[in-house]
């Protein structure tokens, strides 16, 4: 049983302008110890995905239809206090932006171990063990648990906040853009680190990026989201070698490679559209080479054209 | 264009008692910078957050005075120039920034901006002479004059705002760009356009750039020649494929084997070396490098390699290249 | 200026019920006033200086507003009071502004010593009560319509530096300036073309709450005997004469003085309110 299993979630936010549709029918699962890549550009809906997946979505947005099974169980009718229960402690999520995220006036071990007895009943001092021994595990000295937030450096506070998510032996990770304020040789690091874990704990890991060629290290299988729907979903190598929805090929062939052929890269003539009122049938075919009559018409079903490859695309119709 | 020991240091606020005491401290942004650009290359400044290289760009720009150092551009030396002779040299040396958001005048129509330069510089009177110019100038960049020159900045995307950037740098006809980090913060199927757009313009109209990035390959799609810069210098400085399959300064190697690339799908990230870059005030004696790299030897400690030319066109500073 | 006053309307419609009201009562009342100063002689049964027998006599159909102890009928002198509290508040109101603007922008724009220096004097005029300063300014420069002008200005000028300065430095360092510095524009240019347009919103706002400010500093100055001179039709000025004779009984020569007093500056504060809140400038008053 896949340990997290999203079925046609439809997360919207009801604006003075209209309703915008955030995320629609996006259906996608994840193995238990596998990663899972999501990506997409700005607007495409991915963060939403995740915050919708933690229950986080809040007025004026709401989950309006859909499955979130999480070991088998639907998160979607649970109450904020069941949320609570599972928020940290069986899915944790760790955020980009990590400078907001730790109080500037507590101290480390105790904003770590605070993490622990929100969810534990165990006494401060086990609490603070644990702090210590999950800060081994992100190779934080364990004796820094008495320095304040502002004593570490970006790449450091990164790792705090995976930490934070890890201590309480959660069994999924969602992490939104983990690395994308980091240098390279400091992201090099965190993603070594997150492998690590990984492996370690037996996590699975959804990662959340617009970066591709972080999930293309990273990640077993890959989701391209745009316009707040799955374009393409399969398995890293393949989509990444051989992409068939036009967008993903697009968005594949805009990033410039460092060692291979150099082309000319593809860009998009145009802009995302405005999840007001998304185009008509595909949301993709007012800038799409190809796009045809049907397009316009009806929206396009994910569809699985290889083994482990699917696409919501006329031009790839079900195998 | 060329750079010799190029410095800027900004000092620290130091409390009355360290003043007093001569103990003045400094960030050293930019500490001893050498590189020539020749006319119609694309020549690329890379480095991660903190080397210096916003800074260079900046320097060359004339938008900061250097602490010390030349900067030669069509042989004269423009670090020391007065007001006046600033404003003529601004015709010919331009600048595109990063943040097509904070940019561009909130206030101000498309026409206006782009026209701006044109007003500062008294190039031409009238409306419909400027009008012209800026429908010309809008067109290099492929953006549709009359749909966007009553526009607003607000009323853009990123990239359509980062072409208006263009537009305005371009319309006085310089002969030099720089252009900083002009692509990282957009959408990544909108970098290729302006990148391509950098490119096609490059032969159209004359120009020579200084195109400054942390993402080395998108430094390998526009350049032709490479320096990497490391806490403040340049360590290594070559052909763009030369950096990037026979990188010879342990630095270099390390950035591009850990680089994450889309042409790539193993775990580059395994060879990701320890540490971090160490602040600017208090450099590492010697070689800046030396703390983090796997060949430090002795001499690495004690003395600052000069950047040297260990094959034709191939610069590096490391002692490990020491004797030619 | 369409587009301006297409935002001001569309604004407008979009904004709460109390800030309209504020705004459209506040007009009201500015509007009244202003049109009472420009037609005060269409308005006025009577001239200002014009005496009678009819001295200390109550309101009725032939001196509506009564008359004071020489006789003038107090509805014209009201009228034509509002002329001089309009002229020396606007007066005023425009040395404060193009000073308090200027150093404002240069200070601000400069900083260094200058700023310093300058940031001092500022300070230190700001601690004045603005009657206080303008008393000092009558005393040094004789009464008369002119000195009350340039007093109250002096004395309100702190508040349009500060303004400016505080928005100068807020933009300074934008990234557009930068780019404009880029494309060779100098510095009087960044000043003139870019900073000061953008403060000018916040500028006005803060010049109509000083309009009021202004406008008590003159009847006040009045009211203590300084000011404007006698005879001159003036608010505060006619307060103190109502004052004096409250103890015949005389309620009307000073209960309209203030009335006026009292409608003018209400309306402005109304709408100096209204406004800073319907375009969400946020400019503190004095």
């Amino acid at each position: 049983m896949p340990v997290l299993e999203v079925s046609n979630l439809e997360t919207v936010f009801a604006t003075g302008a209209g309703l915008v549709q955030a995320v629609s029918d996006v259906s996608f699962t994840l193995d238990k110890e596998e990663s899972l890549g999501l990506a997409g550009e700005s607007g495409c809906g991915k963060s939403t995905t995740a915050m919708s997946i933690m229950k986080l979505i809040r007025p004026p947005g709401r989950i309006a239809g859909g499955k979130i099974l999480f070991e088998g169980e639907d998160l979607v009718p649970k109450t904020e206090a069941e949320m609570r229960q599972i928020r940290g402690k069986k899915i944790s999520i760790v955020f980009q932006g990590v400078s907001g995220a730790l109080n500037p006036v507590f101290k480390l071990g105790d904003q770590l171990a605070e993490a622990v007895l929100n969810h534990e009943q165990i006494d401060k001092d086990e609490a603070l063990k644990r702090a210590q021994g999950i800060l081994d595990l992100v190779g934080i000295d364990r004796s820094r648990t008495n320095n304040y937030p502002h004593e570490f450096s970006g790449g450091m506070k990164q790792r705090i906040m995976i930490a934070t998510a890890l201590i309480c032996n959660p069994n999924v990770v969602i992490a939104d853009e983990p690395t994308t304020a980091l240098d390279v040789i400091s992201q090099g690091q965190v993603l070594k680190l997150i492998d690590d874990l990984q492996r370690k704990l037996g996590l699975s890991l959804l990662l959340i990026t617009h970066d591709l060629s972080v999930i293309a290290e990273v990640c077993d299988k890959l989701v391209i989201m745009y316009a707040g729907k799955i374009a393409e979903y399969g398995d890293v190598a393949t989509v990444l070698k051989s992409p068939l929805h036009p967008y993903s090929q697009a968005l594949v062939h805009a990033f410039p490679p460092l060692k291979g052929a150099k082309q000319r890269l593809e860009s998009i003539p145009g802009s995302p559209p405005i999840l007001i009122n998304p185009p008509s049938g595909c949301r993709f075919h007012p800038r799409c080479p190809h796009a045809m009559d049907i397009c316009r018409g009806e929206v396009p079903r994910l569809v699985e054209v290889e083994k482990g490859q699917k696409v919501a695309c006329y031009l790839h119709p079900a195998k | 264009m060329s750079v010799r020991e190029l410095k800027k240091w900004f000092p620290v606020r130091t409390g009355l008692g360290r003043l007093l005491a001569g103990k003045r401290e400094y960030v050293r942004a930019v500490d001893g910078v050498n590189f020539e650009i020749r006319k119609g290359e694309v020549f690329g400044l890379v480095g991660e957050s903190g080397c210096g290289k916003t800074t260079s760009g900046r320097l060359i720009a004339m938008l900061m005075a250097p602490t010390e150092g030349e900067i030669y551009f069509e042989g004269r030396n423009i670090a020391s120039i007065q007001k006046a002779e600033l404003k003529e040299l601004r015709r010919k040396l331009q600048m595109v920034f990063q943040d097509p958001y904070d940019y561009l005048s909130p206030r101000m129509s498309v026409y206006d901006i782009v026209s701006e330069p044109l007003t500062i510089h008294k190039i031409v009177q009238g409306r419909t002479e400027k009008e012209e110019l800026v429908a010309k100038a809008l067109q290099s960049v492929n953006l549709n004059p009359r749909e966007n020159m009553h526009k607003r900045p607000n009323e853009l995307s990123g990239g359509e705002r980062q072409r208006v950037a263009i537009a305005r740098a371009i319309i006085l006809q310089p002969r030099f760009i720089v252009a900083d980090e002009p692509v990282s913060m957009l959408d990544v199927s909108v970098r290729s356009g302006i990148m391509n757009l950098l490119l096609d313009m490059k032969d159209q109209l004359n120009l020579t750039y200084l195109f400054i990035t942390h993402d080395i390959s998108a430094g390998r799609y526009m350049c032709d020649r490479m320096a990497v810069m490391y806490l403040a210098l340049v360590v290594e400085e070559a052909p763009t494929e030369e950096i990037i399959n026979e990188p010879l300064h342990p630095y270099t190697q390390a950035l591009i084997a850990v680089v994450p690339a889309i042409d790539f799908t193993e775990k580059r990230y395994l060879a990701a070396i320890e540490g971090k870059v160490p602040d600017a005030i208090n450099p590492p004696p010697g070689c800046r490098f030396h703390p983090r790299c796997p060949y430090a030897k002795e001499i690495c400690h004690i003395e600052i390699p000069s950047l040297r030319e260990v094959k034709s066109g191939h610069y590096v500073a490391c002692h490990l290249f020491a004797s030619k | 200026m369409n587009k301006l006053f297409n935002e001001i309307g569309r604004k407008f419609k979009q904004s709460s019920k109390s800030d309209k009201l504020l705004v459209s009562a506040g007009l009201v009342l500015v509007l009244g006033m202003i049109l009472l100063g420009l037609f005060a002689s269409f308005v006025s049964p009577y001239g200002p200086y014009e005496m009678s027998q009819s001295r200390l006599s109550p309101p009725s159909t032939e001196h509506l507003f009564g008359t004071d102890y020489l006789g003038r009928d107090i509805l014209s002198r009201m009228a034509y009071g509002t002329r001089i509290s309009l002229l020396v508040a606007a007066v005023a109101a425009s040395v404060s502004l193009i000073l308090g603007a200027s150093l404002g922008l240069f200070s601000g724009y400069f900083g260094g010593n200058m700023d310093r220096v300058i940031g001092l004097t500022m300070d230190a005029l700001y601690s004045f009560p603005v009657i206080v300063l303008a008393i000092m300014m009558t005393i040094m420069l004789g009464p008369g319509v002119t000195s009350t002008a340039i007093g109250v200005g002096i004395a309100l000028t702190p508040s349009y530096y500060r303004v400016t300065r505080s928005f100068v430095l807020s933009i300074k360092e934008r990234g557009f300036i930068e780019g404009v510095r880029a494309i060779g524009a100098g510095d009087l240019h960044i000043m003139s073309r870019h900073i000061l347009p953008n403060a000018l919103p916040s500028l006005a706002v803060l010049a109509s709450f000083n309009m009021a400010e202004g406008i008590i500093s003159v009847a006040g100055l009045g009211f203590l005997g300084l000011g404007v001179p006698q005879p001159t039709p003036e608010w505060g000025a006619d307060l103190k004469m109502g004052r004096d004779v409250l103890a015949y009984g005389a309620w009307w020569v000073s209960v309209f003085p203030g009335l006026m007093i009292l409608a003018m500056v209400l309306g402005v504060n109304m709408l100096s309110e209204g406004v800073n809140s319907l375009f969400k400038l946020g400019v503190r008053r004095r």
